[in-house]
């Protein structure tokens, strides 16, 4: 009886860890993408920053 | 010419008292000049550790020599901290080129005895001419590429 | 002098810091400006598996040079916080691996597997595509660009007729395309 709990714990532990690896990559896999490119500020800011559109 | 490996674990010897100083542990290169400007030893008693490398009288086959165990220094804080930092661990650092292409696994330096400046970088099967270094960094070594 | 690589093989490539000789992350995805064709950032990844999955973006005015086994940059400085790069822009994207090609009169030649670059220096540029193929790749070039929008890519009938199934080999091909376009013209 207690072996069993002790092989389902192992299952447990070993499916959490494999699916924690493929997790863990998958999140990091990187791939190539068609971007637009941000647009520039058409005024340079003066480094003060204000007079910029509030963030969404 | 001598070779880091010639001279990494030699004895250093006092010309005066035949006394051992110590033994070479590692030598502490200077990106910018692009020269061995120091040792630093071990089995030394104290924390004078570090010996500069134009207190070497002699380099021989069986021992480095200098004149007396007075030339030794103890390490500033910042050397002590890029010693720590592997900076100075040369052996085994993947050499860059600016241009982003590995020229190989660092094996051995030559240098001049008694300049103590930096003519090769050795790597598997090659002898790198070296000019100057770019940056020395904890895993890698960054040098010029080489005009195309 | 150019060379000829896979966007795919520079996922992964550490970024290294001239000033330091420090690796300030790895390529994670490679970003690629549909209307000229060429390299415009890279998202950047931490080492190891247990870091960060976005540290930054490279924008291309920052690269120094794109090696083969390293991409360099002068400082660690040359990273940028996702929102000073192109956050907003990274939300009207397109993945171009799957992306289906299909000739004007309706034949498909697979799915895009690989984006062929032209890399000289800093500046990579989109110049084919490698479609996956049962045995063996093919490598098709494409001299209308990069797909942003639309269901497939839309290319020339004669296309796999100028494909090769290498990077050398599509080299030449390359060549022979250039000199015909600039013999037509100046």
């Amino acid at each position: 009886m207690e072996l069993l709990l002790i092989l389902g714990l192992v299952a447990v532990v070993i499916l959490l860890a494999v699916g924690g690896y493929y997790f863990l990559q998958h999140r990091r896999s990187g791939t190539i993408r068609a971007v637009v490119p941000p647009r520039r500020a058409a005024v340079e800011d003066s480094g003060t920053g204000d007079g910029q559109a509030s963030e969404q | 010419m001598i070779s880091y490996s010639q001279v990494r674990g030699q004895r250093v010897l006092s010309q005066g008292d035949a006394q051992l100083v110590g033994s070479v542990r590692r030598l502490l290169l200077d990106p910018a000049t692009v020269a061995v400007n120091a040792a630093q030893l071990e089995g030394v008693i104290g924390d004078e550790t570090i010996l500069p490398w134009n207190a070497v009288v002699a380099v021989g086959p069986d021992a480095l020599m200098v004149e007396s165990a007075d030339v030794l220094r103890a390490p500033d804080t910042e050397l002590g901290e890029r010693i720590e930092r592997g900076i100075y661990d040369l052996e085994g650092k993947q050499i860059l080129s600016d241009r982003g292409d590995s020229l190989g696994q660092l094996e051995d330096i030559d240098f001049d005895e008694t300049s103590g400046r930096v003519t090769h970088l050795r790597v598997p099967g090659h002898s790198l001419p070296l000019e100057r270094f770019v940056s020395i960094g904890p895993q890698t070594v960054i040098v010029p590429a080489l005009p195309l | 002098m150019s060379r000829l690589a896979r966007a795919g093989e520079l996922i992964g490539m550490p970024i290294v810091a001239l000033d330091s000789a420090t690796t300030e992350g790895e390529i994670k995805d490679v970003l690629v400006d549909p209307a000229r064709s060429r390299v415009i950032g890279f998202t950047v990844r931490g080492q190891g598996l247990l870091s960060s999955p976005l540290i930054g973006i490279l924008p291309s005015e920052h690269v120094h040079a794109i090696g083969r086994d390293a991409l360099m940059v002068a400082s660690q400085s040359a990273l940028v916080s996702e929102r000073e790069g192109m956050g907003s822009a990274l939300a009207d994207q397109q993945e171009v691996v799957g992306k289906e090609i299909v000739t004007r009169s309706g034949s498909s030649l697979g799915a895009i597997g690989d984006v062929i670059l032209e890399i000289e220096g800093a500046v990579a540029e989109v110049v084919g595509y490698e479609i996956a193929r049962e045995g063996h790749n093919l490598i098709v070039p494409v001299p209308g660009g990069v797909p942003l929008s639309g269901e497939a890519l839309v290319v020339p009938d004669d296309t796999e007729q100028q494909a090769a199934n290498g990077l050398s080999s599509f080299r030449d091909v390359l060549e022979r395309m250039r000199v015909t376009h600039s013999g037509a013209g100046a």
